[in-house]
């Protein structure tokens, strides 16, 4: 179980890899575009879009793994925050019946000498 | 006529009265030391487990920053979008220049390719749920409720004091606001501890969540950050073809084109689109055409360079989360965190300012 994290990490590390070093070299062949070497225009652009193609799936594909992980872990997360709104809702229910505790205590002072 | 009390019963009542006072006299002294030892062994539970709760401070600037952070990171695929409609609007005039039909049609900005909306959600969905966590914590976690509760409890105390004291049923109402207030101050130091303990275990659940989800955050908010960029330089590409033909003008017109290599490209890049004839633009409308497309292009290259640290200051976050979770001694990490948000933030002010500029 452990090796295979760990091989999945290294291949998920491998990929952003890729995408980072394919896009910094899309950067520079689009630089290069604007006053490209004679005879090059075409071939540029050529390269831009098996970049392009290569680049889309890898991102496609890696952001739809990346959303089934955190898909899953959302439901966690809002655990958590709906036991922290409890947990306020609680403190604040009790602060609520003190405070009309106390109320109804002094309205029965006040009335008592009376009676 | 009223009937003569009997002497007897009433001196048997008084007795009986006298004895049941002594008696809770006693046990309200015995009740006294009881909730006072409590609220003693409270007091030391509540030093020793305060450890596990964060400072209100320390909660907010780490509520307000992280959503800051779930702001920016979404604001990534708002640019991929934004940028995607420019090159899809230019697209569209240059085939709208070629007069081939009357009715050109802006295709709709995608997100990536168009086939990620739901992936993409679902991650928004989850820096949603963090930034919602992040202000429910610092909610929960506010003093004033529970200062705000022993102030209520000890105005019962102190309600059940003069209710006592009107029907007259002891000589000692001091005494009986002493528990009252220690009743309050046990009440709080409860809560407290309460409060204390179900934060703490709603912190690790979180962090659990957190830890897990790292990297895959990270790696989802830079994708789209590089399939941004790439779109970027797509754009930039087309402001240059644009620059481009508005220079030379029609190859036809028989003079040697200097820009043949960068339209050659551009026709590679953009097949169908830079194949109409334009009119040489006059100097002055290549000088603003000039102008206008490098501020765009700069403006559009600041705000993604803004967010490029989005990712690390996911991984501040995270290490900032547990870091106030384990010892809230050490700001170290929090710091680090509000820092690098910080930084985003003010890049992202400076380039909004210079837009306005």
């Amino acid at each position: 179980m452990a090796v295979t994290t760990r091989r999945r990490k290294k291949k998920q590390r491998t990929i952003g890899e890729i995408d980072d070093q394919l896009t910094a070299l899309h950067q520079r062949l689009s630089d290069a575009a604007g006053d490209p070497p004679p005879g090059t225009g075409l071939i540029i652009a050529s390269c831009l879009a098996a970049i392009d193609a290569v680049l889309d799936k890898i991102e496609v594909q890696g952001l739809h793994q990346d959303a089934l992980v955190l898909g899953k872990l959302t439901d966690e997360l809002q655990g958590a925050t709906n036991e922290l709104n409890e947990l306020k809702a609680t403190l604040e229910q009790i602060a609520a019946v003190a405070e009309f505790g106390a109320a109804l205590l002094n309205t029965v002072a006040s009335i008592l000498p009376l009676l | 006529m009223v009937p003569a009390p009997d002497l007897n019963l009433s001196l048997q009542g008084r007795y009986a009265e006298a004895t049941l006072f002594r008696a809770w006299v006693w046990g309200r002294s015995v009740a006294h030391r009881f909730l006072f030892n409590t609220a003693l062994i409270f007091s030391c539970a509540i030093c020793l487990s305060g450890c596990a709760r964060p400072k209100d401070d320390n909660i907010k600037a780490f509520a307000n920053a992280t959503s800051a952070l779930t702001t920016f990171a979404k604001s990534t695929g708002d640019l991929n979008v934004e940028v995607d409609g420019k090159i899809k609007l230019a697209l569209a005039a240059h085939e709208a220049i070629k007069g081939e039909s009357a009715t050109i049609k802006v295709q709709k900005s995608i997100l990536l390719t168009g086939k990620s909306d739901a992936d993409w959600k679902a991650v928004t969905g989850f820096l949603d749920a963090i930034s919602a966590y992040a202000t429910a914590l610092s909610a929960a976690n506010d003093p004033g409720l529970e200062t705000g509760l022993g102030d209520k409890v000890t105005s019962i105390g102190s309600a059940i004091a003069k209710v006592d004291t009107a029907i007259a049923l002891t000589d000692s109402p001091d005494r009986i606001t002493a528990i009252s207030n220690v009743v309050g101050q046990l009440v709080t130091v409860a809560t407290n501890l309460y409060a204390s303990h179900q934060i703490h275990e709603a912190m690790g659940r979180a962090q659990n969540a957190l830890d897990n989800g790292a990297a895959s955050l990270q790696s989802a908010v830079h994708f789209v950050y590089n399939n941004t960029q790439r779109k970027l330089d797509r754009y930039q590409n087309l402001l240059q073809c644009k620059g481009a033909i508005v220079a030379s003008g029609p190859e036809e017109s028989g003079r040697p084109d200097k820009l043949k290599d960068v339209k050659e490209f551009c026709r590679g890049r953009f097949p169908r689109t830079f194949d109409a004839a334009i009119t040489p633009a006059s100097s002055l409308e290549r000088y603003n055409n000039f102008v206008a497309s490098e501020q765009e292009l700069s403006g559009l290259q600041a705000r993604l360079a803004a967010l490029q640290n989005v990712g690390e200051s996911i991984g501040a976050m995270i290490e900032a989360h547990r870091k106030m979770m384990n010892d809230l001694d050490d700001k170290t990490a929090l710091l680090d965190f509000l820092k690098s948000v910080g930084t985003i933030a003010d890049n992202l002010a400076k380039v909004e300012a210079a837009k306005s500029s």
